[in-house]
């Protein structure tokens, strides 16, 4: 009997994870994510979302250079790596803001930066920069890499970092 | 056998903890990024809570604001660092309250499954160590997290399988191409061989797929997690999942008592 109610238990909170996890639409539960996983690593690789920034000082535009930068790898980092985590958190809000414009492709310039995701990007690539300290302005875009390599960009911000 | 059920109750919790620990201090040293001017600063997230009531809206912002922010750091890494030591307490509630606490102050997750394991084995551990150590409370709590643990193995897995570039090797090029590490140089070798990278692939694959087969045997359910720790170690090394690879390991001594359990 024992055995038996553990059995059922394990099911149903297999079940309950299955089901949750696919789609979380309400804003609340979307907090609560966490608790219905998905366990779904890396199934998704058609493509990819990258951001690139460019800065502007004075009069000179430099490159457009890929965010977050590329770490080293050491050892110690299986112990303690906030860095890499960090960049982790990163990559998956720029995944959050690319989910935006693919939901509103025709209103994006209107949604996007009324979102959250938007303004912690934007004050993610502010900090990293530093610029409340410099006069550095910037602006990035997000761009989607396919499977098959072609890059094409999806969004793009201007010269306005401030506001 | 429940000595055994006790020892690897004692294991979970102290494996747990030290992760729980090192997730601690890995957010006391990014709290800049938390706290005002950091990006992450309450003010910048608060809007997330309009959506709820104002009374729960206020109580967030009471609890997760950057004031009392570095106070729940702190209390959840002296837990953890606490629960290493000790022998099983019913401290878990807390630090699974503290770890979702934490999950929705970085709007949902901070990093992903791993979160979403702690507060698995969390949940696990709450129900093991409850109302007190009773042995059919231990085996319950210790199967959920196993459950969970083999689950997440198997839908990886599956996920994997329905994907060509998967199968077909191209998939995890990519994934280590764009990770946030430069490609090791060994790579650059193994990437010129479209056939060794597809050999790799469908081990993994099949190492996923194959999770549930430690519920039939205890001697396979051992080479498996050996294997596993490996996987684990090498995810750290190619893509930095460190959290990952303390958590699942403190689901490994669960995994094998359900192996036992389910021979006995």
């Amino acid at each position: 009997m024992y055995a038996l109610g553990i059995c059922v238990f394990c099911i149903i909170s297999a079940r309950i994870a299955l089901n949750f996890s696919d789609e979380i639409s309400s804003q609340v539960l979307q907090r609560f994510r966490i608790l219905f996983p998905s366990w779904r690593f890396f199934g998704e690789a058609d493509s990819f979302t990258l951001l690139e920034y460019q800065t502007r000082d004075s009069d000179l535009v430099s490159q457009w250079i890929s965010f977050p930068p590329q770490e080293k790898r050491s050892i110690s980092m299986l112990l303690f790596n906030p860095s890499g985590n960090l960049a982790l958190a990163i990559q998956s809000l720029i995944e959050q803001c690319a989910a935006t414009c693919y939901q509103n492709p025709r209103t994006i310039h209107d949604t996007l930066p009324h979102t959250n995701s938007y303004k912690i990007l934007n004050s993610v690539l502010q900090q990293h920069l530093n610029t409340s300290q410099q006069s550095i302005d910037f602006r990035w875009r997000l761009l989607l890499q396919t499977s098959y390599g072609d890059v094409q960009e999806i969004y793009q911000t201007s010269f306005d970092s401030r506001s | 056998m429940n000595d055994i059920l006790t020892y690897i109750l004692r294991i979970t919790c102290a494996v747990t903890c030290f992760a729980i620990f090192l997730q601690s201090i890995e957010f006391w040293s990014i709290r800049n990024w938390m706290t005002h001017p950091g990006a992450w600063s309450w003010e910048n997230i608060r809007t997330d809570f309009t959506p709820f009531p104002r009374i729960i809206g206020r109580l967030f912002e009471r609890i997760l604001g950057d004031r009392s922010l570095n106070t729940l750091l702190i209390i959840r890494m002296l837990l953890a660092g606490y629960g290493i030591f000790i022998p099983p307490t019913p401290l878990w509630l807390a630090l699974f309250g503290l770890s979702l606490l934490l999950s929705i102050r970085w709007r949902g997750a901070f990093n992903g499954g791993s979160d979403a394991m702690t507060l698995v084995v969390l949940l696990g551990l709450s129900i093991a160590t409850w109302p007190h150590d009773s042995p059919r409370f231990i085996q319950a709590g210790l199967a959920y997290i196993a459950v969970q643990s083999l689950l997440s193995y198997f839908r990886a897995g599956v996920a994997k399988l329905n994907v060509r570039d998967w199968r077909r090797g191209l998939a995890l090029a990519r994934f280590i191409r764009h990770a946030q590490y430069s490609p090791p140089k060994h790579f650059t070798c193994i990437a010129r061989h479209p056939l060794l990278l597809r050999y790799i692939s469908i081990t993994i694959i099949i190492f996923e797929l194959a999770a549930p087969l430690c519920l039939l045997s205890p001697s396979f359910c051992i080479v498996y997690l050996g294997a596993g720790a490996l996987f684990h170690a090498l995810n750290t090394y190619y893509f930095g999942l460190n959290r990952f690879f303390w958590i699942w390991l403190a689901t490994y001594p669960s995994i094998y008592q359900l192996s036992l359990w389910l021979q006995s």
